[in-house]
């Protein structure tokens, strides 16, 4: 059939080609001849129009006197008409004869212009014009001679190409009908062949492939034949086979990678694997159709590979078998190149003899490898399936290999993440009682050099008084004495205000109204102080608070403020709202308070005032703006200043009293 | 009938507004060239002039060839040219004969517009002044050249030469300047006379012309090409065209056509750059109106 | 007697004996004899001396005169001995065509006056001439060179001249001397024998051709000008013939200059010394153009040329 078509086909091709080819040759040809043809008779009519301008110039050299009037125009344009042909012509022809004949005349145009132009410009002596006169005239006859001679070549060349023209396309005619003809014949007659041989096989194929592409997968046709056709029929029957083979085959994959699924969803839900592991071999069991799964992994306390789970009947000689130290597993490992290994034959295990003990008489095996980066975590071994382990089944196994040994990794860390967190609460905890510690102590070690100064003091003064007969030195001391007294007492009262809470005693406040007093209580200090205050109050919403306590923290910000600026200064006060709070900013322009400082002026005792402060004020501010849910902030650059902010909530504290 | 009146008067009114304007606006300027060594090269070398002046004036100018046999004037006013690049002597026609006004030189790319007339000798000749030259032969170009006859004829009759034929064994005219110079070169004659330009350019080629010839004499500079334009031409078409010319040379499109004309520029021509001439004709005892030249 | 003197003695003898052997019998009737020498038996002193004969004749001189005619191959020895033996005739005076013929008579230093003719005036002017007169020719080489180089582009040039014509070789070096200047090369050929003209001239590689005023050349000129033709080569020529072969050349009239000779050699027998007779030049140069040739060559038309040819071959 492929012959035949081919044969058919091919003979009309050549037949058409061999026409075809022909009849472009001759086009080509006549294309060819007809093109020289038109441009013979274009450089006929560019000659003749030379010849034309020559013979203008010649009969107006002969008909006029030697007094050129008009005419000497007339003859300028005519012989650069002339002129111009002549370069038209030089710059399209090729043949060298041509050329030179070309370059001849137009040597022999230079000269007659050269001639023209001696006559025109004489201009005495008659013969000697009419001389010159007769050059130019001769070599404008000589230039007619030389077309002329020119023309003939290019008339017979003309002619010549003409009649090879015709003839060609005479014959290409010919060849054109013939072929047509020819072809025509031979096509009609293989068509109505090919036809009638080719629709019915192709019929009942088309109606197969109708049946498979509705599903019926497998069909097959009955149609046999022992030409193409009947082999397309055969092809097509293996073809539709093969697809119910595939199509099997596949729905076998989507029950594999089901099962696959759902073992290695397990994976990820559970940290303690070992809950899992027995149900994975029974899965695993499942997926690969074998009877035994065994799971190895490696026993940190015995140091050997042992088996932890396994799934259907597996003997306990097997089990010890499996038993293997570290060594001996590294050194399978490393045969296998930490590939599966899979022995469909178990008479055939050679280098892994170990893994198929033959008094288990197991008909094949297959071993995958649990491994991370660092180190074999165990082996997924299974084995005696009915039949033959697949390349399909090591990857499976693979898969399930390398979820599981990443899952198990996992755990591992996981587990080690809880122990470290664990570990690390502890230290933490030991950090903070370190801490408390060390503060009490240094809170201690400050509270006992405060006291210790008055106390000097009264015993000193009371030694004195001891061996004192002067009654009004004696009194001078307990005056002393009672002095000092009365200040320990108050270093004791102000601690123990620090250490023991005292209750707010919460109360409308008009915050405005409380600094606008403090202010006032303290203009004789600041008027000392050389101190201008300025103030700035915004209408700002009333609060809860403690008026005594919040008076003391203000009272300490500008006596702090005061001290700060020994040669006097501002003070600037400023009331305003920020969002949901009210702020209380005092801005001094004393020396300011350098970095390291700046952190550490609300700690107990810490001062910076030498005599003048207890180092408790700022703190005791702290802890109260601390109790009204407020926070002070201080801003400040060495010798331009300092600003203490207090920011107040709008929303009064809960009534903690 | 009114409106038949009305018509015709419409018509006269129309005509009246018409005529003028065809008095003033010139159809074509024609300006005659006098042929130098290849008219065809020369023609080539003005187009571009012509194409230029047209465009810059609005009105189609035209140059011609005025063959130089027979009487250039004549030809002049029956071919009825508005102007013409003249020569010395044809210039000096063109004022008294034509009533034309001199307009403009070119200046050569040398930077000269002027030429002179040499009269000269062989070395070997033992010529050294008039007084040698007695019964010599002497070359002239044409009997209507101030560089090539009419500034020798001066010089003799200055130096008491009084007629010409007696004084020398033979009188020639050679009809082109080169001629004269090779006719004493070719010791055809024995004296010379002609034009200083074609002198040297001569001399570029043909290297005995300098180391064979003397130089005996040298008249004034006279203006080599000038243009002259009608009188009776409208007075805003000729100072229109002497401005263009004149500023030609500051735009490029002009120095391009400058170029072409292997000119530099033009300069302003007067009636006084022809002065030499008429000292030289009064000398030679010629009036320039009754002269016969031809 | 000294033996030198005794030497010459015998040798002069001998000459005298082969001289009166050689020469046709002189008539001792006659008043005055002529003896006339032409450097070669070319047409154009042929034309030359008929032109003088015809003047004698014009002047009733030739009746009671005889004239003895000598034509030698041009080269100094046949140039000597016809010398010689019209010394030898005693002619009253001697008349020489060319310049070589005239240089053998004054190398004779004999006392019989000399007229010349188509003598070359600027290889004259370089000469002793005693006892003699004359009409010379003056061509102008660097006229025809200018002519030639119009013509075509010359970069070699070919000069046909014979090392035994004086003038001939004379005009050879003025022309050398400008091809310098022009700037192309000069081929020399040097004839001895007109018939040597084709193998000398065969392998030369040139641009255009110059045949000097020597009379072999022209006896060689027919082959000189159909090698021109072949190789389309402009040929120039001092033209010493009518039929012109070259494309441009400059001549003088043979028959100006037989009737001066003529005029002078009358003057002469008629007693006057011949340093009194003015030497003239010939005022009749003609420039003849072979405008048919130049155009059917195809070459450049000198319009000079063509204006100035007194004598234009169409």
């Amino acid at each position: 059939m492929k012959k035949r078509l081919i044969y058919s086909l091919a003979s009309l091709f050549l037949l058409f080609t061999l026409g075809s080819g022909l009849s472009m040759l001759y086009t080509y040809r006549i294309s060819h001849d007809l093109e020289s043809v038109i441009n013979l008779h274009r450089i006929e009519i560019v000659r003749q129009s030379f010849v034309i301008n020559i013979q203008n110039v010649q009969s107006n050299l002969y008909a006029t006197g030697t007094v050129f009037g008009k005419e000497l125009d007339t003859i300028v344009d005519n012989v650069s008409a002339m002129d111009d042909s002549i370069q038209n012509c030089l710059n399209c022809h090729h043949n060298p004869e041509m050329t030179e004949r070309l370059n001849n005349v137009h040597n022999v145009v230079e000269q007659y212009k050269d001639a023209i132009s001696y006559l025109v410009t004489s201009t005495a002596n008659e013969a000697r014009i009419e001389r010159l006169k007769m050059v130019a005239v001769g070599i404008g006859d000589s230039l007619l001679a030389k077309t002329q001679e020119m023309a003939t070549i290019a008339d017979k060349t003309l002619r010549n190409r003409t009649i090879e023209a015709v003839k060609a396309i005479k014959k290409s005619r010919v060849i054109l009908v013939i072929t047509l003809a020819v072809s025509l014949v031979l096509a009609l007659g293989i068509a109505a062949t090919l036809t009638r041989q080719i629709t019915a096989p192709v019929y009942e194929l088309v109606n197969a492939a109708r049946m498979i592409a509705s599903g019926k997968v497998g069909y097959k046709t009955g149609y046999t034949d022992n030409t193409e056709f009947g082999e397309v029929a055969n092809s097509f029957n293996a073809m539709s086979t093969a697809l119910q083979a595939e199509h099997d085959k596949t729905e076998h994959y989507i029950e594999q990678l089901s099962g696959l699924y759902k073992v290695t969803l397990s994976f990820y839900d559970i940290f303690e694997m070992e809950q899992a592991f027995q149900e994975i071999c029974t899965n695993i069991s499942d997926i690969l159709k074998v009877k035994q799964t065994i799971l190895l992994l490696f026993d940190e306390k015995q140091k050997i590979y042992t088996p932890f789970a396994s799934a259907g009947q597996t003997s306990a000689g097997l089990r010890t078998a499996m038993q293997m130290p570290l060594e001996k597993v590294v050194d399978l490992y490393q045969k296998s190149e930490g590939r599966p290994v899979i022995i469909n034959d178990t008479g055939q295990a050679e280098l892994f003899r170990a893994l198929v003990p033959e008094e288990e008489h197991e008909q094949n095996m297959m071993l995958a490898w649990l491994n991370t980066k660092e180190k074999i975590l165990g082996a997924i071994r299974v084995s005696d399936k009915n039949g033959y382990f697949t390349d399909e089944d090591s990857k499976i196994l693979i898969i399930l290999a390398n979820h599981m040994a990443v899952a198990m990794e996992n755990a591992d860390l996981y587990r080690n993440l809880q122990n470290n967190m664990a570990e690390l609460r502890e230290t933490q905890e030991q950090l903070i009682q370190s801490a408390k510690l060390a503060a009490i102590g240094e809170l201690a070690s400050n509270v006992a050099h405060e006291i210790n100064n008055p106390l000097t003091s009264i015993i000193g003064f009371a030694e004195l008084s001891k061996e004192d007969d002067d009654i009004e030195s004696i009194r001078m001391s307990l005056d002393i004495i009672e002095k000092e007294s009365l200040r320990a007492r108050d270093i004791v009262k102000q601690l123990l205000g620090f250490a023991r809470k005292k209750p707010l005693h919460l109360t409308e406040v008009d915050i405005n109204a409380v600094v606008k007093e403090v202010v006032v209580f303290s203009s004789s200090q600041t008027r000392m102080g050389k101190v201008r205050v300025t103030e700035e109050y915004s209408s700002i919403p009333t609060t809860t608070g403690d008026i005594d306590q919040l008076k003391q923290v203000f009272l300490n910000i500008i006596t702090n403020a005061i001290h700060a600026m020994p040669d006097g200064g501002g003070l600037a006060i400023r009331t305003f709202t920020m969002g949901e709070y009210i702020l209380i900013s005092f801005s001094d322009t004393g020396q300011g308070i350098s970095r390291e400082v700046r952190h550490r002026i609300f700690e107990p005792f810490f001062s910076t005032k030498k005599e003048k402060g207890t180092g408790l004020g700022l703190s005791i501010s702290y802890r109260i703006i601390q109790d009204h849910l407020g926070r002070i902030d201080v801003e400040s650059e060495s010798g331009k200043g300092t600003t203490f902010t207090v920011r107040l909530p709008q929303k009064p504290p809960a009534k903690t009293a | 009938m009114n409106r038949r009146n009305f018509l015709i008067q419409i018509i006269f009114l129309l005509l009246f507004l018409v005529f003028p304007a065809r008095v003033f606006a010139e159809e074509e300027i024609l300006i005659g060239l006098i042929p130098e060594e290849n008219i065809f090269t020369q023609m080539d070398r003005h187009r571009p002039l012509a194409a230029y002046l047209t465009k810059k004036l609005g009105t189609r100018v035209r140059f011609t060839i005025l063959s130089r046999y027979g009487d250039v004037l004549d030809r002049f006013m029956s071919r009825k040219m508005d102007g013409a690049f003249f020569g010395v002597f044809t210039s000096v026609l063109a004022m008294e004969q034509l009533n034309a006004e001199p307009i403009v030189h070119p200046v050569n790319l040398d930077g000269s517009s002027a030429v002179q007339s040499y009269i000269f000798v062989r070395k070997d000749s033992n010529i050294q002044g008039v007084q040698d030259m007695k019964g010599k032969r002497i070359a002239f170009v044409d009997k209507a050249t101030v560089t090539g006859y009419l500034y020798t004829l001066s010089f003799l009759r200055e130096r008491g030469v009084q007629d010409p034929k007696v004084f020398f064994s033979d009188i020639s005219f050679t009809g082109s300047h080169g001629s004269t110079i090779y006719a004493v070169l070719d010791g055809r004659a024995d004296i010379g006379t002609a034009k200083s330009k074609i002198f040297h350019q001569l001399a570029k080629k043909e290297f005995s012309i300098k180391e064979e010839l003397t130089i005996l004499a040298k008249s004034r500079e006279f203006p080599d090409s000038t243009l002259f334009l009608r009188k009776d031409l409208p007075p805003a078409i000729r100072l229109q065209i002497r401005d263009i010319l004149l500023s030609m040379d500051k735009d490029a499109e002009g120095r391009e056509v400058l170029k072409k004309l292997e000119s530099m520029m033009f300069v302003e021509a007067k009636k006084s750059d022809f002065q030499p001439f008429f000292e030289i004709a009064q000398k030679a005892g010629i009036v320039v109106k009754t002269y016969k030249y031809k | 007697m000294s033996v030198s003197s005794k030497k010459t003695f015998f040798l002069l003898s001998g000459l005298l004996v082969m001289v009166f052997l050689m020469t046709p019998s002189v008539s001792l009737s006659a008043d005055n004899r002529i003896g006339v020498i032409m450097t070669g038996n070319i047409p154009y002193y042929q034309e030359l001396h008929k032109a003088f004969m015809a003047r004698l004749g014009r002047e009733g001189i030739s009746a009671k005169t005889e004239v003895i005619l000598q034509n030698p191959y041009p080269d100094a020895i046949s140039l000597s001995n016809a010398a010689r033996k019209l010394i030898v005739a005693d002619v009253d005076v001697i008349v020489v065509y060319g310049a070589s013929a005239a240089v053998s008579v004054l190398h004779e230093q004999t006392r019989i006056p000399m007229v010349y003719a188509a003598a070359y005036e600027p290889f004259m002017s370089q000469i002793k001439t005693r006892n003699s007169t004359g009409i010379t020719i003056k061509l102008s080489p660097s006229r025809l060179l200018r002519y030639l180089r119009e013509l075509t582009q010359i970069s070699a040039l070919a000069v046909v001249y014979s090392g035994n014509e004086a003038d001939s070789l004379f005009q050879f070096r003025e022309i050398s001397k400008l091809a310098g200047q022009y700037g192309f090369k000069i081929e020399a050929v040097n004839l001895n024998r007109h018939q040597e003209a084709k193998t000398k001239l065969s392998g030369i590689k040139m641009d255009a051709l110059f045949v000097t005023g020597s009379s072999v050349a022209h006896m060689a000129m027919p082959a000189i000008g159909e090698l021109s033709r072949e190789r389309k080569i402009p040929l120039a020529s001092f033209l010493l013939c009518r039929d012109s072969h070259a494309v441009v050349a400059l001549s003088t009239s043979p028959v100006e200059q037989g009737e001066k000779a003529a005029e002078k050699v009358i003057k002469i027998l008629e007693g006057v010394s011949p340093e009194k007779v003015r030497v003239e030049t010939a005022q009749d140069v003609e420039l003849v153009f072979n405008f048919k040739e130049a155009v059917s060559m195809g070459w450049k038309m000198p319009m000079d040329l063509v204006t100035e040819a007194t004598r234009l071959i169409k």
